[in-house]
C-alpha cells in the first residue's frame, strides 16, 4: 500500500472515529491534502462527478462523493467525505457532511453546516490526468531542482506550421517618394510536409505614384521559391527573381515606419535604386532563431527618379530628390548570418541580435559623376563590402533593461563602393540629436561624407560605426481611467510606458589618402572624431517621443523624435 | 454666492458618487497577488499566484459574450539582488484560456504548461469561471541557498482576443485580406470578421498587463 493510500485511509478513519465532533479546518501541506483527495476519488465506492453538484436540502447521499471542477453547493446531507479537487465548495445552513477534502477550491458558509469529520484543505490548484478512470497527480515540478533548466531558450518553430494557400492582394507595407503606396498582388503557396516546407511568393506590384505610367516604372514583380529540408535544424534552397525599387540603406529604419514618416510628414528617410534580375540562394537554418544565407545573383541596378506621391502635410512642398546612383550589370555572391535570440513575447532573459553580411559584387557600373558635367561611362568593377549589426538586450531588473547595439560596416577590399553600398548616420534612427542629411553645423561632414553637396543629399561614406545604448524603466500611466473604467469613450488614459535614456556615438568616413573626412584602410577614426548625442523619451509601445540634444555640436539645436518603434 | 445648503447637497451627493464608484471598485478591481513560501519552506517551494477578479469586468463579459476567448499570459520570476544589477535566475510560465462555448452554454476554463491543455473545468455562470481562473497556482519554481538575496516577480498579460485573432486583424488592418481564404475559414465571414474586431479594439480588448513581486527575502532568514 502506498503512502498515498495510507494517508486516505487515515483520513477517513478519522472521519469514522469522531463523527459527532465539530472538527477544526486545516490547511494542510499540499502534498498530503492533494493525496488523501486522490486516493479518496479513486476508491472504488466513491461517487464521482465531474462539473456541477448540487446537494438540494431534502437530498441525502449515501457514502464518499468526489468531484472534479465544481463547484459544489451542499443543503442536504453527505455521509461520507465530500472530496472536491479544483472546486469551490458552497455549505448551505444545515447542511451536513462526513468530512471535507477541499484540494485548489475555497470553502463558503462552513459556519452554518455541520462537518462531522476532519475538513482538509489545500488552497492551491492541483494538476491531474484521468487514466482508466483513475486521478493521476502530476508530479510536482517545484522539488525537482532540474525542471527549470528544461525550459527551452529557443523559440520553437509555430506548432499551427501548416499547409496553406491563397491570393494575396495587400500592400507592400511601406510609402515612399518613388513608388507612392506599392500594390502587390499574386498567389502565394505555403506546402508543408513531413520531410520540410515548399514555399511560393508569385508578386505582381503596381507602383501608385504619379504620374502612373504603364511600364516599367509602375509595374514590377518579386518572385520567391525556397525547398526547406529539415523543420528545427535544415537546409533550404531556392531562387528568386525581381524587379523592385530598393532602399539603399535599410538597416537604418524598417518600412513601416519610413513609409509613415513620407506619407504623413513628407519627409523620405531613406534612398532608392531599381533592381531587376535574379538569385538562387542555399539557407541553412536552426528553427526561427538563426540562419546561414548564401546567395548568388545576377542584376541591373538603375536610379530611380522621385515622383509626386500624396502626403499629409506639405504636400505642395517638393519631395527631397532621390539620388542617382550607379547604372549598370552586377554579379553578386553574398553571406548573411541572421541570429536572433531575443525570446518570443516575454523575452525574459533578453538576448542578442545579430545580422552580418559580406557581399562581393563584380560587374560593370557607369559611376554617378556627381557635380562634374561629364559623360559618365561604364567601368568595371569589383568589391567587397561587409555589415554587422549587432544587439544586446539585458534585463537588470523586472521594469529594467539596458540596450547596446553596434553597428559597424562598409568597404573591405576591391574598387571604391557603388552608390547603391554607400553609408551614412545621421536622422533620427542614428544619431537624433542629428538632422537627417542637413550637416552644415558639422565640420568637417563626417555623417554622409560630403553628401549633402550633392542633389538629393546621398549617402557617401565608405564606412561607418555607430553605438547606441539605452537605458529603459517600465511604468504604469494612468490618468481618468483604471483597470475597472477602462471604456474606450473616457477620457484619459490606463497603459504601461517606459521612460527611456539613451546616448549614441558615430560617425561615417571614406578610405583612402588621409583627409578630414579619409583615413587609411586599415585605421580607424579617433574616437574624439565621433558625433555624439544623448536624450530622453517617453515610449508608450506602439509609438516614442524623444528629446535629443547633440553633445559633440553645441550649435545644433535640440530635436523632437516620435518614433513608432522602439529605436533599436 | 452659492447657499450653504445647495453645497451641502453637492458635497454628499460628490460623497456618495466617490463612495459607490469607490466600492464598485473595490468588488471587480482585478488584483494580481504572489506571495513567497515561508522561511521554512523557501528552498522546497515555489510562490502561490492568484489572479482576482479578472473576468468581472462588464467590457470583459461583453468580450466572452461576443465569442473572443480570453488569454491570460502568467510568468513568474525568481529574482536575485545584487548590488547594481539584479540576475534573472528562473522563470516559468503558463496560461489560461477563458471561452464562451455557444453550444454548451457554458464558459470553458482552460490551463496551458507547456503545451499541456488542462481543463479547470466548464461552467454556466462567469463569475464560477472567473473563481477557476482565480485558483490559487504553485509556481514550479524555487529559490536555492547559496548566501543571495531573492524576490519573486508575477506578470500577468491579460488578451481579450487569441493572438490568431490579433494577428488577423492587423494582417487586415494593413489591407491583407488573405486570412479569409486561407484554411477552413468561411470567406464569406472577413468583412464581419474584421468589422468586429474593430468593435472589440473601440471597445477596448487591448492587451493588459498587472506585475507583483514579493518582498526580498533570503534562504535560511527566519526573520521574514
Amino acid at each position: 500500500m502506498t503512502r498515498r493510500h495510507l494517508l486516505a485511509v487515515a483520513a477517513m478513519a478519522l472521519s469514522a472515529l469522531a463523527p459527532a465532533a465539530r472538527a477544526q479546518q486545516r490547511d494542510e501541506p499540499a502534498r498530503d491534502a492533494a493525496a488523501a483527495a486522490v486516493a479518496a476519488y479513486n476508491a472504488e465506492r466513491t461517487m464521482r462527478v465531474m462539473g456541477v453538484l448540487d446537494v438540494a436540502a431534502e437530498r441525502t447521499i449515501e457514502g464518499d462523493v468526489a468531484v472534479l471542477n465544481g463547484p459544489v453547493r451542499v443543503a442536504g446531507r453527505i455521509t461520507g467525505t465530500l472530496v472536491a479537487i479544483n472546486a469551490d465548495v458552497r455549505l448551505a445552513p444545515g447542511a451536513s457532511l462526513g468530512a471535507l477534502i477541499v484540494v485548489g477550491g475555497t470553502i463558503a458558509g462552513r459556519e452554518g453546516a455541520t462537518v462531522h469529520g476532519e475538513v482538509l484543505r489545500q488552497p492551491e490548484l492541483l494538476r491531474y490526468r484521468l487514466a482508466d478512470g483513475r486521478l493521476v497527480a502530476d508530479a510536482e515540478p517545484a522539488y525537482e531542482e532540474a525542471w527549470w533548466k528544461r525550459r527551452p531558450r529557443r523559440r520553437a518553430v509555430p506548432p499551427d506550421d501548416r499547409s496553406w494557400r491563397d491570393l494575396t492582394f495587400t500592400s507592400a507595407h511601406t510609402y515612399n517618394r518613388v513608388e507612392g503606396l506599392p500594390i502587390v498582388v499574386g498567389p502565394r503557396i505555403h506546402q508543408v510536409t513531413n520531410w520540410g516546407r515548399f514555399t511560393l511568393d508569385a508578386f505582381g506590384i503596381m507602383r501608385t505614384a504619379g504620374p502612373v505610367r504603364w511600364n516599367r516604372e509602375t509595374l514590377g514583380h518579386d518572385v520567391t521559391s525556397e525547398l526547406q529540408l529539415g523543420r528545427k535544424l535544415g537546409l533550404g534552397v531556392g531562387g528568386r527573381t525581381f524587379d523592385i525599387v530598393e532602399a539603399v540603406e535599410p538597416w537604418q529604419m524598417d518600412d513601416a515606419e519610413s513609409g509613415l514618416a513620407a506619407f504623413a510628414l513628407h519627409r523620405d528617410f531613406r534612398d532608392y535604386y531599381r533592381r531587376h534580375g535574379g538569385q538562387g540562394f542555399v539557407k541553412l537554418h536552426a528553427g526561427v532563431d538563426a540562419d546561414l544565407t548564401f546567395s548568388l545573383g545576377d542584376e541591373r541596378w538603375q536610379s530611380a527618379p522621385e515622383r509626386d506621391p500624396i502626403s499629409l502635410l506639405r504636400s505642395d512642398e517638393p519631395w527631397r530628390l532621390n539620388p542617382y546612383m550607379d547604372e549598370g550589370t552586377i554579379h553578386l555572391a553574398t553571406t548573411r548570418l541572421r541570429v536572433d535570440t531575443r525570446g518570443g513575447e516575454s523575452a525574459l532573459w533578453g538576448g542578442w541580435y545579430l545580422d552580418a553580411q559580406i557581399e562581393r559584387g563584380t560587374g560593370r557600373l557607369e559611376r554617378d559623376p556627381g557635380l562634374l558635367t561629364v559623360i559618365p561611362f561604364p567601368e568595371d568593377v569589383a568589391y567587397t563590402r561587409g555589415f554587422l549589426d549587432a544587439r544586446r538586450y539585458t534585463r537588470l531588473a523586472p521594469d529594467a533593461s539596458l540596450n547596446l547595439r553596434f553597428v559597424t560596416g562598409g568597404w573591405m577590399a576591391g574598387d571604391r563602393l557603388p552608390m547603391e553600398r554607400r553609408l551614412s548616420v545621421g536622422g533620427p534612427a542614428t544619431l537624433p540629436g542629428y538632422d537627417f542629411r542637413r550637416t552644415w553645423r558639422v565640420d568637417p561632414d563626417v555623417l554622409t561624407c560630403g553628401g549633402t553637396n550633392l542633389p538629393g543629399a546621398p549617402a557617401l561614406c565608405d564606412r561607418v560605426m555607430l553605438f547606441q545604448a539605452e537605458f529603459r524603466g517600465d511604468f504604469h500611466m494612468g490618468w481618468v481611467r483604471n483597470d475597472a473604467r477602462d471604456d474606450w469613450w473616457r477620457p484619459g488614459f490606463n497603459r504601461h510606458a517606459a521612460w527611456v535614456l539613451f546616448a549614441d556615438a558615430g560617425r561615417g568616413w571614406n578610405v583612402g589618402a588621409p583627409g578630414a573626412t579619409t583615413y587609411a584602410k586599415d585605421d580607424l577614426p579617433p574616437l574624439a572624431t565621433f558625433r555624439t548625442d544623448v536624450g530622453a523619451g517617453l515610449d508608450f509601445g506602439s509609438f516614442g517621443v524623444y528629446l535629443a540634444k547633440a553633445t559633440s555640436t553645441a550649435r545644433e539645436p535640440m530635436n523632437v523624435i516620435v518614433r513608432l518603434r522602439h529605436r533599436f | 454666492m452659492v447657499p450653504h445648503a445647495l453645497r451641502r447637497v453637492v458635497l454628499l451627493a460628490l460623497l456618495l458618487l466617490g463612495t459607490t464608484g469607490g466600492a464598485a471598485l473595490a468588488q471587480g478591481r482585478p488584483v494580481l497577488s504572489i506571495t513567497a513560501p515561508g522561511a521554512e519552506d523557501v528552498t522546497r517551494t515555489g510562490p502561490v499566484v492568484v489572479a482576482s477578479h479578472m473576468l468581472t469586468g462588464r467590457k470583459m463579459q461583453e468580450l466572452l459574450a461576443s465569442g473572443f476567448p480570453a488569454r491570460l499570459h502568467f510568468t513568474v520570476e525568481l529574482w536575485s539582488v545584487g548590488g547594481w544589477v539584479n540576475d534573472l535566475e528562473r522563470v516559468t510560465e503558463w496560461d489560461v484560456v477563458v471561452r464562451w462555448l455557444n453550444v454548451e452554454h457554458a464558459y470553458e476554463v482552460t490551463q496551458v504548461t507547456g503545451n499541456q491543455p488542462f481543463s479547470l473545468g466548464k461552467f454556466a455562470q462567469l463569475n464560477d469561471a472567473a473563481a477557476a481562473v482565480a485558483r490559487p497556482v504553485r509556481a514550479p519554481i524555487v529559490a536555492f541557498a547559496d548566501g543571495k538575496r531573492f524576490y519573486y516577480q508575477a506578470t500577468l498579460t491579460v488578451e481579450t482576443l487569441s493572438l490568431s485573432d490579433l494577428d488577423e486583424v492587423e494582417r487586415w488592418l494593413r489591407g491583407e485580406f488573405q486570412p479569409a481564404v486561407r484554411g477552413q475559414r468561411n470567406p464569406g465571414t472577413v468583412l464581419g470578421r474584421g468589422l468586429k474586431t474593430l468593435a472589440t479594439r473601440l471597445l477596448g480588448g487591448e492587451k493588459r498587463e498587472y506585475t507583483e513581486r514579493t518582498p526580498v527575502f533570503a534562504p535560511g532568514d527566519s526573520r521574514r
